[in-house]
Parts: C-alpha cells; structure tokens; sequence
C-alpha cells in the first residue's frame, strides 16, 4: 500500500472517530435546541453564528454527524453483505440467479431519489428506517460489481479444483473465493460509505422541507440556506462537515484503486 | 473496424436489439408496477391535503370526486390503458391535463440536459483525452484529484457552492432560475445558465476519471506504442490511432449520463429553484399528485432504459475493439 493511501487513512479514520465522540462536547458549546439570539445572528460559540431560529451552530455541529455516520456505515456494511452474496450467487448461475438480476434492474430503473425519498416519508421519524433502504437501493450496483469480479475466478483451478474435492458451492465461494476478493471489498465499502451519506443527505436534504425529521447536517444546510448572506456559516459549516466525511475517504478508495492497479 | 463490421452478421445484432428491447420493457412494466405501489404507499393523499381540515367526510367525498376510493389495482389499470393511449389522465387537484403540466418542465429539463451534455463533449471530454494521453504531466494529476474531490461532494453542497459565489457573493446571477409566470426558459435564458454549469461540473466529475482511465489503457496499447516508434507525433498518435478506438467507451459514458441529466438533476434544480423534471417530480410526490408522479416517472424509466442499451451497444462494439487491442 502506497504511504500516500495510508495517510488518507489515517485521515479518514480520524474525521470518522471526531465526528463519533463531537456529541459528548456538544453541550460546552451550548444548547443546540434553544433560541438564544436572533435569526442568522453571527458571532457565537466559535464564531459560527446562529440559524434561522436563532440557535447556536457550533453545538448543532458537533451534535449532528453521529448519527449520519453511523447509519451510512451500517447501511453500507449491510449492502456490501448481502451484495457480495448476491453477486458470488449469481457469478456461480445457481438456481433463481437470472430472476434475481431481472428484480434488481426493474429496481435500478426507478430513480434512486424518488424510491429513497418516498422510503423517507414512510419511515416517518423513524431515522434509522433508511439504513435498509439505502443498503436495498444500492444492491444492484454492488451485486453487479461482486459478480463481475467473481466470474473469472470461478473459472479459475482453485474454485474447480476445491469443487472436486468435494466441497459444496457456497463453502468453495467462502473458502476460496471471498478471500481473494478482499481488496475489492474494500475498494467497494468505501465508495458504498460515501453512496450512503450521499443518499442520506440529499434524501434529509430534499425532505426537510415537507418533514422535521432527517438527518441533522443535511437539515441545517436546508433550514438554513435562505440565510446565507446573513450569515454563511449557518449553511457552510454543516456542509463542509459532510464533505469532510466523504472527501478524504473518496481519495483514499481512489487511491487503493490505484495500488491495486499497480 | 470497418471490416470486422461486415463480416458481423446484422440479423445477430438485430436479434441482440430485439431482445434488449423485450426484456426492457418489461422492466419498464414491472418497475411501473413498483412506482404506482410505491405513491399508494406514502402516508396521505390528495384529498387529505386539500379538504383534510374540512373533516373526514369532506375528505371522503373529495377522495370520490377523486377517483381514489377506488381499488389501487383498478387505479393502475385505467392510468396504464391510457398510457397505451397516450393519455396520462388529469391531475387530482386542479384536474388539467398531466401532458399540459408536464410540458414546460420537459423542455426546460431537456434544454439544460442539451447545454451540459454539449459542454461535456466540447470541454470535459478533450481536457480528459489531453489528461489521458499525459497522465503523468502535474497538470493531469491535478485535474484527476479534483475530480476525485468533486466527485464525493453531495450534487446539493456543488449547487449551493455554485449559488453562494456566483449568486450571493458576486450577483452575476439571479439567486432563482425561474423564467417568470407565464415564460419560458427560452424567454428568459439567463435562468439555464445556473442549473447547466452545476450539472456539468457534477457530469464532469463523474466522467473525468473514467475517461482518462480509458485513455490511458489505450495509451498503453502495442498499437499506440507501434505507432509512436513507428515516428508518428503524439498528436497524430493520439487523433488517428487511439481516439478512433476509444471512442464508443466515451460514448458509452456520455449515453449513461443521460438518464441522471433529465431525472437525477432534482436536487440542482430544488437548490436553483428551476422549474425543471425533477423538481416537479419531487414537488409531485409531496402533493401525492399520483397521475404526475406516474407519467414522468415513466418518462424518466423509459429514457433510461433507452439511454443503458445504447451504451450497452456502444459497449459491445467497444469489447470487440478491446478483444482485438
């Protein structure tokens, strides 16, 4: 692994871990849920101003990326689960494979926006009822990507040979084959994390005006993109937050591509 | 090529066509299917929106009026004859006709996906090609890792980026891309201008990478290479040997960035307030406006399907070029 990959990595897990532990500060920073000054005032705890109903960003900011974080890693983990069987499955045309990629291409033709938004509103207040969802919509691409790099593997002696000796289909594919897929894994639950928060945040994002409930970061863009000349940092900050969630990791899976292909 | 063409049996590739078609369509049925359950699912409906207030047996006489006390099977089956008709049925609150309502947002959404999509092929695509071809130059690899950055930013921070500066911060734009009650976004283009550049700098970022990557592994090619020693220069090498072949794989990109460009563009035009697809789409699925939801919904389904088997024939031709190379 080139060194250049590992200090993305080591970047990615350090903004990962801050934005896990912020909520336990949140509070020295004030109440993120009182209004304590006028809408968009700026000044503040940390300089970052106040929102639309004059509450404080910093603990806002501090506060709302857990939740965003830990329900993309668990929706990617669980996509990149079920995915990877999927895709051994249909690689080794076992039975029921062709019907399987039908159900996942009539589900990739419905944009993923208006599936995912709609899941949104049924789910309620219910955040962590997008987590399937997110994992269920991004199904078809990992499955697809799982397959593609199985299938020639499967052709290869070692799966044939583990066949012959007398090994079933499903223990040969874990035996022999996942492990060879480990770097591909990887590669894929990076870019199916930063799928995750994408979706995560644009369905908040887009729902936040018909609905109170979605993921916070998103939200406070939202709530507070009327005010941006007012006072930036209401809108900014929030969203610079997100992006430091997805950028350092996008160059790091970029950057393992490229060893790989090295 | 052109020999490799001939020799193809075209009955092969008609068959190929025939299939793919088949089998989209029915995709498209079964993915229409899933839409129509997916609308019925939403909590509430239109007749809860606009006589909710008026008490339930308001709303019940509302939702008669309606056509909604009817079972969904029976809804889906008279929205899908008329479809096979050509009529998508009216709206459920103002009841004009859905191919009226849809009208102007489909030209505003295509005259921005045919501004981007001209941008693409005027500019990202030769800056690609120049970066593929001198992949190790420093400006290359700059343009390579921007792209990579942009491509992990969420389309709604580009937008509000594009809005702040251009907008807020500068005025050289109007903070809303509206054209006005009663216009067109032909009458007022300058509102084509802010949902075109957050698109294309989207598009840009997705395509970049993949573009330059294809490039570079025509780049490495004996037939490049063959070329280049034969004495060739580079931009000769490049224009003449390695375009040619590498051409329908950025075709292919082009042809998959279609379907995102007419229904993905939603959170770009809800940023820009432009009146577009998308943003009638999702303000359609807020109002449980089903009739609506449903045609464009189709519309969006169909291009798409249209749109992956192109790229799916560009790509077929593009592995026998590869089989070859």
């Amino acid at each position: 692994m080139k060194r250049s990959t590992k200090i993305l990595g080591v970047i990615t897990l350090v903004i990962g871990g801050l934005t896990a532990i912020a909520p336990w500060f949140a509070d020295r920073f004030g109440d993120p849920k009182r209004s304590i000054a006028t809408s968009f005032d700026t000044g503040g705890p940390l300089g970052l101003g106040f929102d639309y109903l004059g509450r404080p960003i910093a603990p806002q900011l501090f506060e709302g990326g857990r939740a965003l974080l830990l329900a993309a890693l668990a929706a990617a983990v669980l996509s990149q689960l079920v995915g990877l069987g999927m895709g051994l499955w249909m690689a080794a045309k076992s039975i029921g494979s062709p019907a399987l990629r039908f159900g996942l291409d009539v589900l990739l033709l419905i944009p993923a926006i208006v599936t995912s938004l709609i899941a949104f509103y049924l789910a309620g207040s219910n955040l962590y009822a997008v987590i399937p969802i997110t994992a269920v919509l991004t199904l078809p691409f990992s499955s697809r990507y799982y397959q593609a790099n199985a299938e020639p593997l499967l052709r290869s002696g070692f799966y044939q040979h583990a066949l012959v000796a007398g090994d079933s289909v499903a223990v040969a594919l874990v035996r022999e084959v996942i492990p060879v897929l480990k770097r591909p894994i990887l590669t894929d639950l990076g870019y199916s994390i930063i799928g995750a928060v994408y979706l995560m945040a644009t369905v908040s994002f887009l729902g936040s005006a018909a609905d109170t409930a979605g993921f916070l970061w998103p939200r406070m863009v939202s709530d507070n993109l009327a005010g941006i000349e007012l006072n930036p940092w209401a809108c900014l900050a929030p969203l610079l937050a997100i992006m430091a969630l997805t950028v350092p990791l996008n160059l790091m899976v970029d950057s393992l591509g490229g060893d790989e292909l090295e | 090529m052109g020999t490799t063409e001939s020799k193809s049996p075209t009955g092969e590739l008609s068959k190929w066509i025939a299939g793919r078609l088949l089998r989209a369509l029915a995709t498209c049925f079964l993915a229409s299917i899933l839409l129509f359950a997916l609308v019925q699912a939403l909590p509430g409906d239109a007749a809860t929106n606009i006589a909710g207030k008026g008490g339930e047996e308001l709303v019940a006489q509302t939702r008669a009026k309606m056509g909604l006390d009817q079972p969904a099977w029976q809804r889906y089956l008279t929205w899908l004859t008329g479809t096979f008709k050509g009529d998508f049925g009216t709206t459920l609150v103002t009841n004009k006709e859905v191919s009226s309502v849809i009208e102007v947002p489909i030209a505003s959404t295509t005259a921005v996906a045919i501004i981007v999509m001209a941008l693409l092929i005027l500019i990202t695509v030769p800056v690609a090609v120049w970066a593929g071809a001198k992949r190790k130059s420093k400006v290359s690899q700059a343009l390579s890792a921007t792209s990579v950055t942009l491509s992990a930013v969420p389309e709604f921070a580009v937008a509000i980026f594009v809005l702040a500066v251009l907008a807020h911060w500068t005025r050289l734009l109007p903070v809303l891309s509206t054209p006005g009650p009663g216009n067109s976004v032909w009458d007022n283009p300058i509102c084509l201008v802010m949902p075109s550049l957050c698109l294309w700098l989207i598009c840009s970022a997705s395509i970049f990478r993949r573009i330059v990557a294809l490039i570079d592994t025509y780049a490495r090619a004996p037939f490049v290479r063959e070329a280049e020693l034969a004495g060739l220069s580079k931009p000769v090498v490049l224009l003449r040997h390695l375009l040619p072949s590498a051409i329908y794989g950025i075709g292919q990109l082009l042809a998959q960035t279609v379907p995102y460009l007419l229904g993905g563009a939603v959170v770009v035009e809800t940023v820009t307030s432009f009146p577009g697809l998308g943003y009638t789409l999702v303000s359609s699925i807020n109002q449980r406006e089903s009739p609506t939801v449903m045609a464009i919904g189709l519309i969006l389904m169909l291009t798409t399907v249209v749109a992956f088997t192109l790229a799916d024939l560009l790509g077929k031709r593009q592995e026998r070029i590869e089989a070859v190379v």
